[in-house]
């Protein structure tokens, strides 16, 4: 327990001195308000653009608040995932190929305090980034279209976070095998474009899809009542990131270090 | 008393034996080097040691257990090019190596700045460890290894990355830790390992060619040579002297020859008349016994 928490404290203090706690969230906000900022200015642009010919109207809809949330959750889902990615591709990975790890781990520490305490120092990062991004996203949004009902934002956010768990988890079992950060991140990409693929192509087939949730993250806010398949989703998704955790517990215990 | 037995180690990697079934004890409070040329696997046996990979077949036994646990507690381990947290103070570092093995914040903050001292990085303790010199970081690398007082130290070229003030610091360091600490360093420099160990290892091609302590070890492979510089055309006093001499081991080397005797003095007098009576002129004369180095690349050669 107390090598957890030391292990954990250094990867915080490596987060800061890093700046991770600073871009991270910057990056998660600038995300999440590029969508109703643009969404809201777009008669403005499409007017100061000049080049239309004379007397053209534009008639766009201005879209309802939920349409506009829905919109930057479909941008976290492209660059916040990429974000995420490249932020921890190396969460392991990159302490074993320097030798760092190898270093400490020849040291009386256990060695899935380590493996947890980079989970939980990472996931607390990852939540804290995703929740001010959507905090952003959601005061601007209601500046400038409509509030979302708060039980609506807290359901979305929940689900969402438990999306970039998943992903996280996946990260960190593939840290845990392979030393290429690259590999890594080839791996978590291609594992994310092809569930998420197939969840929209067939959503109603598979319903145990864990990408699932980012469009049930977007249909809460429209007060839906959820699709049948919404409770076997989140119970494999919760799950597979326990597996994972301990998959990469167990597998990291037995590796070789070098 | 023994402090770390090895048994019928081997390390394989793709079929290919690194390491061929070795065993090897280290005694209490001694100072032993791993000698051996560059891939000879000095790395991969310190590894093994150090619970870093595991071997292929064999165990290692510390302090009279096989356990993994109880091996990682009584080692501490220094790799070749230790990697530290560069964003970290060298004091941080040590801090945390520290506690990482069980000190309260107190004890650990104490011994670290103790550490730090016996070292000689007592100035440099605050500095970020990315602005270490490549000596500073072994020096602080042979401190993280310590802090819970192991009762063996494995170190991997400790001092190969040094310049000479370094290294006569680190190998003086090692006559002070030897004193409550196995020490087990490996060198490709036989001058290091002349220097401070007792006991040698020679490792050639994934098998301990010989061992033992440096005296028995100088003792085996003494031998004395005389060596007598001519002004002379040496075909002719080589071919003679081999002619006068049958029973001498002799070679040539320039202007050199080289005559190998188990008394040299009394082959001095053999050789010497024969110089006089046959009025050659020489240069020089010198009587001196076989370096580790030359017995270094015998051991290596008999195998």
């Amino acid at each position: 327990m107390k090598q957890w928490r030391l292990f954990a404290e250094k990867e915080w203090l490596e987060m800061w001195r890093s700046y991770k706690w600073v871009w991270m969230p910057i990056v998660f906000i600038l995300i999440g308000v590029q969508q109703p900022l643009s969404l809201y200015f777009l008669p403005d642009i499409i007017n100061s653009a000049g080049n239309l010919p004379e007397g053209t109207v534009i008639e766009i809809p201005t879209p309802s608040a939920e349409e506009v949330f829905a919109a930057s959750i479909g941008q976290y889902n492209t660059l916040g995932i990429l974000t995420i990615v490249l932020a921890f591709m190396g969460m392991i990975s990159a302490e074993m190929k320097n030798g760092s790890a190898g270093m400490i781990l020849a040291k009386p520490v256990s060695r899935s305090s380590y493996i947890l305490a980079k989970w939980f120092s990472s996931a607390l990062l990852l939540l804290c980034s995703i929740l001010c991004g959507y905090f952003a996203t959601w005061y601007y949004t209601g500046n400038l279209f409509a509030f979302i009902p708060l039980k609506d934002f807290i359901e979305s956010l929940s689900l969402y976070s438990l999306w970039l768990l998943f992903i996280l988890s996946m990260l960190l079992f593939f840290n845990s095998i392979f030393k290429s950060q690259g590999m890594i991140a080839f791996i978590v990409f291609a594992i994310v474009i092809l569930i998420s693929m197939v969840s929209s192509v067939i959503p109603e087939g598979l319903s145990w899809n864990p990408s699932l949730l980012s469009s049930y993250s977007g249909l809460v806010l429209e007060n839906e009542p959820f699709p049948s398949g919404f409770y076997s989703v989140l119970t494999i998704t919760v799950i597979s990131i326990l597996v994972f955790i301990s998959s990469s517990i167990f597998i990291f215990s037995k590796r070789e270090l070098v | 008393m023994i402090t770390l037995r090895a048994e019928n180690l081997k390390k394989k990697y793709l079929k290919k034996e690194v390491i061929k079934g070795i065993h090897f004890d280290l005694p209490a409070n001694t100072c032993i080097a791993l000698l051996g040329a560059n891939g000879a696997g000095k790395t991969t046996i310190l590894q093994m040691l150090a619970g870093i990979i595991h071997p292929t077949e064999g165990q290692i036994i510390v302090n009279g257990s096989a356990s993994i646990k109880k091996r990682r507690t009584a080692i501490g381990y220094l790799p070749q090019n230790p990697a530290f947290f560069d964003w970290m103070t060298g004091l941080e570092y040590l801090i945390y190596s520290t506690r990482l093995t069980g000190a309260t914040k107190k004890a650990a903050y104490d011994r670290a700045l103790s550490l730090l001292e016996i070292v000689g990085l007592g100035d440099a303790g605050n500095n970020r460890i990315a602005q270490y010199s490549g000596g500073m970081r072994q020096r602080l690398g042979i401190a993280q290894a310590i802090t819970h007082q192991p009762d063996i130290l494995l170190l991997d070229e400790p001092v190969s990355a040094l310049d000479l003030v370094g290294r006569r610091e680190v190998l003086t360091l090692f006559q002070q830790l030897k004193k409550h600490t196995t020490v087990f360093y490996s060198t490709h420099i036989l001058h290091d390992a002349e220097e401070v160990s007792d006991e040698i290892i020679f490792l050639d091609r994934g098998q301990i060619v010989e061992g033992g302590s440096l005296q028995s070890l100088k003792k085996k492979y003494k031998k004395n040579k005389l060596s007598i510089v001519f002004e002379e055309d040496m075909q002719v006093v080589m071919a003679q002297l081999q002619s006068a001499f049958p029973y001498f081991k002799m070679e040539s080397e320039g202007q050199m020859i080289h005559i190998f005797s188990e008394d040299c003095y009394a082959a001095q007098q053999l050789l010497m008349k024969e110089v006089l009576a046959r009025n050659w002129r020489t240069l020089k004369l010198e009587i001196s016994s076989t370096s580790l180095e030359e017995m270094f690349l015998k051991v290596a050669d008999q195998k």
